[in-house]
């Protein structure tokens, strides 16, 4: 299978990781219509339903119990290289931020979440 | 003790994540340091079996010191910060490399130390808890409440009218010091009250469903 999925071309798939089901919803909401959700509550969730779903990007948290967003990042990264991954976390330490990115995230958005900044990220790593 | 539904525990849990992230990085900031975040683990409980479960909870020789701030506005009661002694003194030990820090006698260091950290972390997580359930709060200036407390010694005195207390265990690193305590919030009951309202009210806005 390629990467990103192509089994659903209109509505780019985004995978959503977080321990929290308010942050999830929350990433739900502000990203609105026109993008196919999936949502994984923890780091091995995420890199079963990564695998499975070739999602064209994911948007991570940092902090989760068990494997915390950073191994989860480093475990998708080895998988695929070109994976698009954006991090939203409560973790926004300049040292968090650099150890995110250094691990390959494209972004860090603090949270609370603001739409606005998740979904023009979103829509410009797409276009 | 209060019950709250999975939604609402879940977000509550949520709102004190990201303050506690906010307070956590004003510290590190100050301290100049990176500050290992873990998940807080939050629990609710009556104030009255407060004290048991934080000296059953500690893994290190338990003797606490506790600093207090009074918050009131919209949401009203007290908070505090729970250290071990343990982490009281690592925590000076890892500022002091870090920062100028006043000529005083350890035991009086300790308590000067405790009592700015416990301010900042006090004030910037309540601060960003309430904005986040769309709530404002003044704080007074914190006080130690208690020093070297240990096991089966009087117990601090808690107003009866704080009935249920917010407890969030933080169990963090900063370099290679563990530092281990709590910061717990007692709510005045018509405060508690409101701040599940504010949950709701957030609950509401992201999935009507979830209530």
């Amino acid at each position: 299978m390629s990467y990103p999925s192509s089994a659903c071309p209109t509505s780019p798939c985004i995978l959503v990781v977080d321990d929290s089901r308010l942050a999830r919803a929350m990433v739900r909401k502000a990203l609105g219509k026109g993008w196919r959700i999936i949502e994984a509550s923890c780091g091995p969730e995420a890199i079963e339903k990564f695998q499975a779903y070739k999602p064209w990007a994911v948007v991570m948290d940092l902090t989760m119990p068990g494997m915390n967003g950073l191994e989860a990042i480093t475990r998708i990264k080895q998988l695929e290289p070109k994976a698009k991954i954006v991090v939203v976390t409560a973790d926004i330490q300049e040292g968090s931020v650099r150890m995110a990115r250094e691990r390959g995230a494209l972004a860090v958005l603090p949270k609370p979440l603001d739409p606005q900044k998740i979904t023009s990220l979103l829509k410009e790593l797409f276009s | 003790m209060k019950e709250l539904n999975p939604a609402q525990r879940d977000a509550l849990a949520e709102v004190v994540n990201i303050s506690f992230g906010r307070a956590v990085a004003v510290l590190a900031r100050i301290l100049r340091l990176h500050i290992h975040m873990s998940v807080p683990h939050v629990t609710m409980m009556p104030t009255t079996k407060l004290v048991d479960y934080i000296f059953s909870v500690l893994t290190e020789p338990k003797t606490l010191t506790l600093v207090q701030q009074s918050f009131k506005g919209e949401l009203f009661g007290e908070a505090v910060m729970v250290l071990s002694s343990v982490s009281g003194k690592e925590l000076v030990r890892v500022m002091s490399r870090t920062m100028p820090l006043p000529s005083l006698a350890p035991d009086k260091l300790e308590m000067e130390v405790l009592l700015e950290v416990g301010n900042i972390l006090i004030s910037s997580c309540l601060g960003e808890l309430a904005k986040l359930v769309g709530m404002d709060i003044g704080f007074d200036a914190p006080e130690v409440f208690w020093h070297n407390l240990a096991p089966g010694a009087v117990r601090p005195p808690i107003s009866a009218s704080l009935s249920e207390a917010l407890v969030i265990r933080i169990a963090t690193s900063v370099e290679k010091s563990t530092i281990e305590g709590f910061l717990v919030v007692m709510l005045l009951e018509q405060t508690w009250q409101k701040l599940v309202e504010g949950i709701d009210e957030l609950l509401a806005q992201v999935e009507p469903a979830q209530r």
